[in-house]
């Protein structure tokens, strides 16, 4: 009776711990794991020990933007600088989307700075309310630096947002700025694209 | 007017606060009114004794002179201005009123400036008083990595003393409490240990009464000279011995088959992780979206880990955990964890100071972090292909319906088996989302099916998703 009770003491306790720390066993070592260097495995023949390179210096990936050739701190190169892009309406939706995504957790869904993380008292300083003044006439291109760099307590969102993606978030603060008291908006589909800009000279191995 | 920074935030808060200062004021009066009248009609109907008369006025009298110390107070409110509606317009995107951010803490921090207006003329033009040399103004322009202070020309000093006066006044937030998530954490100890010994102690009973009740046939037996049945030993009992066998053979083989069949899977695996990540304080508490971290499962195969510098987009200022007491962090194992001792662990990794609230650089300006080296958790075999952006972009799948309620997980764990059963099921009865979606264009029968009627929708099943070589090859 005795060991009856401790085995089923034994199972018992087996069976609650569903968790598992521990990975087990494979069948087939060599069908499992990949051979070849996959994103995240170490890899010995790089300094840093990383697969995932960033893109070679001077090259474009197929599908992509042309990067421009500023730098961090080319501020006022950056407060003349804009794109050649123009959006439908489709396009700039999916800015929103992606700005409530990546941007509404901090500068609010609203767009005015009052995001859950400011709201809930984690954040010290108040995100950028885009219906301020100090943000209403803000050119396009600081924004994009904004994104790019971060600026102040802002991160960059490089790594994020590719610059497609960077420009169709910012045609949706436009937008939404051109329809509270910003000036007109002009990067929809309708609008035509100012004369090319001469951003395209020099590539700079970023994104 | 008495607000110079013309925003329609600001405006818009203190007409607010006007008008809500307004409409107090007139209660107050109405019920003021009223509550004398009533006192006088008490005093003159109802018989009060002589001696509590001069009690009675005594009380009215305070009153009537709270009440008009009310007003005063309330004529000042709207006299004064709003100290809180110009911080958060003015100054909130770099102050705080009791951490650091961009630029210092502002809670008390009259007491440490230097007199003679210097407040005026730093708010007015940090800029002309850092270049006139001032001692101070160097000091806190070097000590906040020269960031210069935009210059507010039109902010009054009687306006600066209310932003001051604000900020001093601050009292932190609260953070709203998730309701009633406090013991979700130890889920209630099962009955499972009942039901053991319950079952064990019948199981127990039965075999006593069951021995009882033969001996007790055995002993009429004798009594009657009925001969008795030779007892056979359970062990050498020809039944027993089958039926153990048969036992036997079948749970050895289940476990076996089914040890074989899991050979290789990791559901409910749950590693430790390097840092402790909770998954619930950042998704379920704080809102943020799967896809602000794992941004790479919309556009390739991989769902991406986030790297540091994403990590350091906010916590570049939260640099503590304060929801211990809602939701205390605790490991499978119960060891209890410290959040912002998490946090720390985070800025060593990234390279973060975040005494001087900058990263720790080489000379060439590299920033010096070390890449975290989290646990992989959802491991496939090498032989099969997934692809993120093909479940997540196109197919509209939920996160959460493979991964698991992720936004209640402290520590992720493995939801689903992941194994190829598993895959085909959902291929077999998952219906696509094939109109308005561009990938689908060129299936035109079937949407030339769907668009008569004679079909009503399609699965992946029906797209070649069961293939082999869809995912081995």
């Amino acid at each position: 009776m005795v060991a009856g009770l401790a085995l089923t003491a034994g199972l018992v306790s087996c069976d609650s711990g569903n968790m598992r720390r521990d990975p087990g066993h494979v069948y087939a070592p060599d069908m499992t794991y990949s051979r070849a260097y996959d994103a995240y495995t170490a890899n010995p023949n790089f300094e840093d020990g990383l697969t995932s390179r960033p893109p070679v210096s001077g090259t474009v990936a197929r599908g992509h933007q042309l990067p421009d050739h500023l730098v961090e701190g080319d501020t006022s190169a950056y407060k003349s600088f804009t794109t050649s892009l123009r959006f439908s309406e489709d396009e700039i939706k999916e800015g929103g989307r992606l700005f409530n995504i990546y941007c509404g957790i901090c500068h609010g869904t609203g767009l005015d700075g009052q995001g859950p993380l400011f709201n809930s008292g984690k954040f010290a300083s108040m995100p950028a309310n885009f219906k301020d003044a100090k943000y209403l006439h803000m050119p396009v291109g600081q924004m994009y630096a904004g994104i790019k760099y971060g600026k102040n307590m802002m991160g960059s969102y490089a790594s994020q947002l590719d610059i497609k993606q960077r420009w169709m978030v910012i045609a949706y603060i436009k937008k939404f700025q051109s329809e509270n008291g910003g000036d007109a908006f002009t990067f929809g589909m309708d609008t035509h694209p100012a004369k090319e800009v001469a951003a395209v000279e020099e590539k700079s191995g970023e994104m | 007017m008495f607000y110079s920074k013309n925003t329609p935030e600001s405006r818009a808060s203190i007409e607010k606060h006007f008008l809500e200062n307004v409409y107090k004021i007139c209660r107050l009066c109405c019920s003021f009114a009223s509550l004398l009248y009533k006192g006088k009609l008490i005093l003159k109907f109802i018989p009060v004794p002589e001696s509590l008369k001069p009690m009675l006025r005594l009380c009215f009298r305070s009153a009537l002179s709270l009440f008009i110390l009310l007003l005063l107070s309330n004529v000042s409110a709207i006299a004064a201005p709003d100290g809180k509606a110009l911080f958060m317009s003015n100054c909130a995107s770099c102050h705080n009123p009791v951490k650091e951010s961009t630029g210092p803490a502002l809670k008390g921090i009259r007491g440490s400036l230097p007199g003679d207006g210097w407040v005026y003329k730093w708010v007015h033009n940090s800029a002309s008083l850092i270049a006139s040399g001032d001692a101070e103004a160097n000091r806190v322009y070097n000590k906040y990595a020269k960031t210069a202070m935009t210059a507010f020309p039109s902010l009054t000093e009687e306006e600066i003393d209310a932003i001051l006066q604000y900020a001093d006044d601050y009292k932190a937030p609260v953070a709203a409490t998730p309701a009633g998530n406090a013991n979700s954490g130890a889920p209630a100890e099962s009955n499972t240990w009942l039901y053991t010994v319950i079952t064990l102690s019948l199981l127990v009973l039965v075999v006593i009464l069951w021995r009882a009740n033969q001996g007790l046939k055995r002993a009429a037996n004798d009594k009657e000279n009925i001969p008795n049945e030779k007892e056979i030993p359970l062990y050498r009992s020809k039944l027993v011995i089958a039926v153990t066998a048969i036992l036997i053979f079948i749970f050895s083989g289940y476990w076996l088959v089914n040890g074989a069949i899991n050979e290789g899977r990791q559901q409910n695996y749950q590693p430790l992780q390097p840092i402790f990540y909770s998954h619930k304080v950042h998704v379920g508490i704080n809102q943020l979206n799967c896809l602000y971290c794992h941004a790479g499962a919309e556009k390739s195969r991989q769902a991406m880990i986030p790297s540091s510098n994403v990590c350091m987009n906010c916590h570049k200022q939260i640099n503590e955990y304060t929801g211990a007491e809602e939701h205390p962090l605790k490991t499978a194992e119960g060891k209890e964890i410290d959040g912002t001792q998490q946090i720390q662990l985070l800025y060593k990794y990234a390279g973060w100071d975040p005494v001087k609230k900058a990263y720790n650089r080489d000379e060439k300006g590299n920033i010096l972090a070390t890449p975290i080296q989290w646990v992989k958790i959802h491991n496939l075999p090498d032989h099969v292909y997934f692809n993120h952006s093909q479940h997540v972009k196109v197919g509209q799948v939920q996160c959460q319906q493979c991964h698991g309620s992720i936004e209640e997980m402290d520590e992720v764990y493995q939801f689903a088996p992941l194994s190829m059963g598993w895959c085909i099921n959902c291929h077999r009865q998952t219906e696509v989302q094939f109109t308005n979606n561009n990938y689908y264009s060129i299936f035109e029968k079937y949407h030339e099916e769907l668009e008569s009627g004679k079909r009503t929708k399609v699965t992946e099943a029906e797209l070649g998703g069961l293939e082999c070589q869809k995912c081995h090859y």
